[in-house]
């Protein structure tokens, strides 16, 4: 649902210059700040304290450039969290045309995918009080109709990737005929509600958890013993 | 329990209930999260004082604590209402699956609100009480789903099954559901809660597995 920092950001936009500080100059060429390092700067923000955390000067202090610059680049607060999260829609996107739908066992990739520990996920903080904050942001971002269209379109992402590994387990054999979407989406719905409940109680396993609800809703449709 | 204003108005002291105090901290969280709540903007909404609300509850934290602990009792209370003679288990776990989203205050702004909660809901790890209160809650809540599906079986409804485990996966999609419906965008059509559940029930459903 969310993106770590590990994540490769793309370029977006002009780069920004360091700002010198008050009264003194750089010689030769001003070093310039990549989108990377804004969106990471961004991303532990959230990270740290949630939405309410994420402001132009806190931003400009870990890049360490002004607030005025992030302004002349992306014109606006709300302009730089939706470049940010563009730039998240697009790596989850390349993430799941990477995944191996065709691939000889899509069960078991769908389930490796499903049961990954949360700190080995590109999608995910392995803190739950960080994904908790980030979980948070989410939901107070969707009250902007902007960041709202990109973050259903990243669970539509996660939807339609279970699904396809799904499709593709019918077409092997490994299940029998079932209603895919409708299977993806619960597990969909499944993951992003044992992610709120381990953020309110960290003692349990997420993978035990995650694992557990696979079995439930999708070995039923295996095929029938002869 | 209720509470009275100070006595210098003429005749009765105007009472305020519980509930209409529990009503207003929803609808303040819920509108602009728990950050912005204040004892003020919770009297000025009950139309009482903030000294009142300092009597009674003490402090925001404990008058937040008494609305939601408060809230998972009337939810405990529904459920045993909410099952008329001749329902089945199952349809009545359904029913009480599709009665707790809209058991939220404020149902006209209901997609902000519940984004808001919930939102206040998962960074409440961050205070013990907060966050042990909200545990409790959805064992309370797995342990009902539970004890329905144990009727169902009982009743033949259901077939061979782990009720415990179908019912700790029914309870994450029901918060993951209300999670994925917060977000309130046209752009993605939200499965209602009522299919979920019968997507995960088919396959355990007596007729079905007993084919």
């Amino acid at each position: 649902m969310t993106e770590t920092l590990s994540i490769p950001q793309g370029e977006v936009g002009r780069p920004l210059r360091a700002e010198s500080p008050a009264g003194t100059r750089h010689v030769g060429r001003p070093r310039v700040y990549s989108d990377a390092e804004i969106f990471g700067a961004i991303n532990l923000t959230l990270k740290e304290g949630g939405f309410p955390a994420l402001t132009l000067d806190a931003i400009a202090t870990r890049v360490g450039c002004t607030r005025q610059a992030l302004v002349r680049r992306f014109g606006s607060k709300d302009a730089m969290v939706l470049a940010y999260l563009e730039n998240m829609q697009t790596y989850v996107e390349a993430s799941v045309r990477e995944t191996d739908h065709e691939g000889p066992a899509p069960l078991d990739t769908l389930r490796t995918r499903y049961t990954r520990p949360a700190g080995e996920r590109d999608d995910m903080s392995g803190d739950p009080a960080v994904e908790a904050n980030l979980l948070a942001f989410v939901l107070t971002a969707s009250a902007d109709p902007r960041y709202a269209s990109i973050i259903a379109t990243l669970n539509e992402a996660n939807i339609s990737a279970f699904q396809s590994l799904l499709d593709s387990a019918v077409a092997q054999g490994e299940l029998r005929p079932c209603p895919t979407r409708a299977i993806a989406s619960s597990l969909h719905f499944v993951w992003i509600g044992e992610i709120a409940r381990w953020c309110l109680d960290p003692g349990f396993s997420l993978p035990d958890r995650m694992a557990r609800a696979f079995d439930v809703i999708v070995l039923p449709y295996r095929p029938l013993a002869a | 329990m209720t509470d009275a204003l100070p006595r210098r108005e003429v005749g009765r002291p105007r009472i305020f209930s519980d509930e209409a105090i529990f009503a207003a901290v929803f609808l303040g969280i819920g509108r602009s999260g728990y950050g912005a709540l204040t004892l003020e903007q919770v009297a000025q909404e009950v139309g009482c004082t903030r000294q009142a609300l300092v009597r009674r509850f003490g402090t925001k934290r404990e008058m937040v604590l008494a609305a939601f602990t408060g809230s998972a009792e009337q939810m405990t209370e529904h459920v045993d209402q909410a099952r008329p003679a001749g329902n089945g288990p199952l349809e009545a776990l359904r029913d009480r699956l599709t009665y707790l989203p809209g058991n939220l205050p404020d149902k006209a702004g209901a997609g902000r609100v519940q984004a808001n909660l919930l939102a206040f809901m998962v960074t409440s790890c961050t205070e013990p009480a907060y966050a042990e209160m909200f545990t409790k809650w959805f064992e309370a809540e797995g342990r009902e789903i539970e004890r329905l599906l144990d009727a169902a079986l009982a009743e033949d409804e259901l077939g061979p099954a782990d009720t415990t485990v179908l019912a700790q996966v029914i309870l994450a999609a029901w918060a993951g559901n209300a999670l994925h419906a917060s977000l309130n965008d046209a752009k993605v059509q939200n499965v209602p809660l009522s299919e979920v559940f019968e997507q995960i029930i088919a396959p355990y459903r007596r007729s079905v597995s007993a084919a």
